[in-house]
């Protein structure tokens, strides 16, 4: 009988920490800012990037030819 | 046995006696925000908002009151006097302003309709200017930020509010269309990929640019010519189709936008490779320099995507996600002075936030018409120009965003000062003024 009910109570206490756990990510995921500078650190490489700097070197290519 | 039941039936006792406890403090805490925000309906939130703002009380003069007489009661050491005078004059309209902006916006969470008292402080005509509003166009103009919410009231714009949009806030990512964070992540890494190779291209171009310098004859100079752009269109080509990619797998632009600039990419490529052929079958210099001006055309549509790529990012993305820390940031703002701290530096930050996300908008707009006139322009000219304008725009937008980015950490910092969290402030809805 005691041991029926001890593993009800201890499957029961396994579910609480289990939930617990599952709200702490739900909490986590919600970082705006984090998400922000996710993006802005992966656009920094192609906006260091844009430049007509090729289309100037075409011109002088084709004055050579 | 029992011995054990009971002990772990003790130790599971404590346990939810412990979290019952802590869910207590947490709905405590909860409800004394939501409280607050009700007792503003009291009347209270006038009170601890007249005391956290009483400076820029004591800067505004009513303008139906003789200033001239108010003058000389102060030089008759009145001056006390005079001031508790102005104080309760606006103490009046701001009661006055909370009543009428509880009747439009019943629905809307205390904190949000309190931050139009705040402009009352800053703009004349904001009680006429509400009062004339619909429900829905209230609820828009509750939405936005302050200094939006200032410049509408001095222009007296309803249309301005027409054009806005309700955009609800679902998981804070403000996508355009639905992608999965891998093939985002793929497009990204393959077109740095691409462009990374392009420096090992240029390093070729450069010795086929010092063997055309050398080129005496014009079977010379067709012969290393021919090569030398070749391999400009083939590094173009890799790029292109790169960047088709990066186009695709964009959240931060929607299905149609990205179906008509795959198209145009794709009639970039077709063209680029018709040229290579062309440019294998020229028989004189002329022909070829007429070639080779051709490329810059392609070229100029490959710069004008690539940017529209980043600048989708900056300015539907990030600038969307910085909107709701600034929505967020104010909400802050609101529980900090009910409760009765020191708002001035929060405040303060929220000001230069708002200032830098208003450049921020205003570079993204100056971007989306350069983009929308460049796509569509013939001439190699005038695109190269207002290519160039849309770089520029786009370079401006992502310093603005990166410093307006850094703004809202000090702001993190500052309420997390005060006990308050800024990430969980909930914000359900913003108001957007124009889609980039």
């Amino acid at each position: 009988m005691y041991k029926k009910i001890l593993f009800i109570f201890l499957a029961a206490s396994l579910l609480l920490v289990a939930g617990c756990a599952k709200s702490e990510t739900i909490e986590d995921s919600g970082d705006t800012i984090e998400k922000t500078d996710e993006t802005l650190e992966s656009a920094t490489d192609e906006v260091n990037d844009l430049g007509l700097s090729d289309i100037d070197s075409l011109d002088e290519d084709i004055g050579l030819i | 046995m029992k011995k054990t039941f009971f002990t772990i039936v003790i130790i599971l006792f404590v346990f939810g006696a412990l979290n019952v406890i802590a869910e207590d403090d947490k709905s405590g805490s909860d409800s004394s925000g939501s409280g607050s925000s009700d007792s503003s309906k009291s009347g209270s939130s006038t009170e601890s908002g007249s005391s956290g703002s009483s400076d820029s009380m004591e800067k505004e003069i009513p303008p139906t009151l003789a200033r001239e007489e108010r003058k000389e009661r102060v030089r008759d050491n009145l001056g006390n006097e005079v001031r508790t005078e102005i104080k309760r004059e606006i103490k009046g309209d701001r009661e006055k302003l909370r009543i009428l902006i509880e009747e439009k916006l019943k629905d809307t969470p205390a904190e949000e309709r309190n931050r139009i008292l705040k402009i009352n402080e800053k703009v004349e005509g904001v009680e006429s200017f509400v009062g004339g509003l619909s429900p829905e166009e209230a609820k828009k103009f509750a939405l936005l930020t302050r200094t939006k919410q200032i410049e509408i009231v001095k222009e007296k714009s309803r249309r301005r509010l027409e054009m806005a949009k309700v955009m609800e806030v679902k998981d804070g990512e403000f996508k355009a269309r639905e992608i999965t964070k891998e093939r985002v992540k793929n497009a990204v890494e393959n077109f740095k990929e691409v462009r990374e190779k392009r420096e090992e291209i240029r390093n070729e171009l450069n010795g086929t640019r010092e063997e055309l310098k050398k080129a005496q004859t014009n079977e010379e100079k067709l012969a290393t010519g021919k090569e030398h752009l070749t391999k400009i269109i083939d590094s173009e080509l890799a790029e292109l189709n790169a960047l088709k990619e990066r186009i695709q797998n964009n959240q931060d632009i929607n299905s149609e936008e990205s179906s008509d600039s795959t198209e145009r990419v794709d009639n970039a490529i077709a063209s680029l490779e018709l040229l290579k052929t062309k440019i294998a079958d020229a028989t004189s210099v002329e022909q070829l320099r007429s070639l080779g001006n051709e490329i810059k055309k392609y070229a100029l549509v490959k710069h004008i995507f690539k940017t529209r790529a980043v600048a989708a990012n900056i300015c539907h993305g990030v600038l969307l996600r910085s909107e709701l820390l600034e929505r967020k940031a104010e909400l802050a703002l609101s529980k900090a002075e009910e409760s009765g701290a020191d708002t001035t530096e929060l405040d303060s930050r929220i000001e230069k936030l708002n200032a830098l996300l208003e450049t921020a908008r205003s570079k993204c707009s100056d971007a989306k018409s350069a983009f929308d006139s460049a796509k569509n322009i013939d001439n190699i000219e005038e695109k190269k120009e207002l290519t160039k304008k849309f770089i520029e725009s786009t370079k401006q937008a992502y310093e603005t965003v990166k410093e307006a980015g850094s703004v809202v950490k000090e702001i993190r910092e500052i309420v997390g000062k005060l006990s308050i969290n800024l990430d969980e402030q909930e914000v359900t809805e913003i108001t957007i003024e124009e889609d980039n």
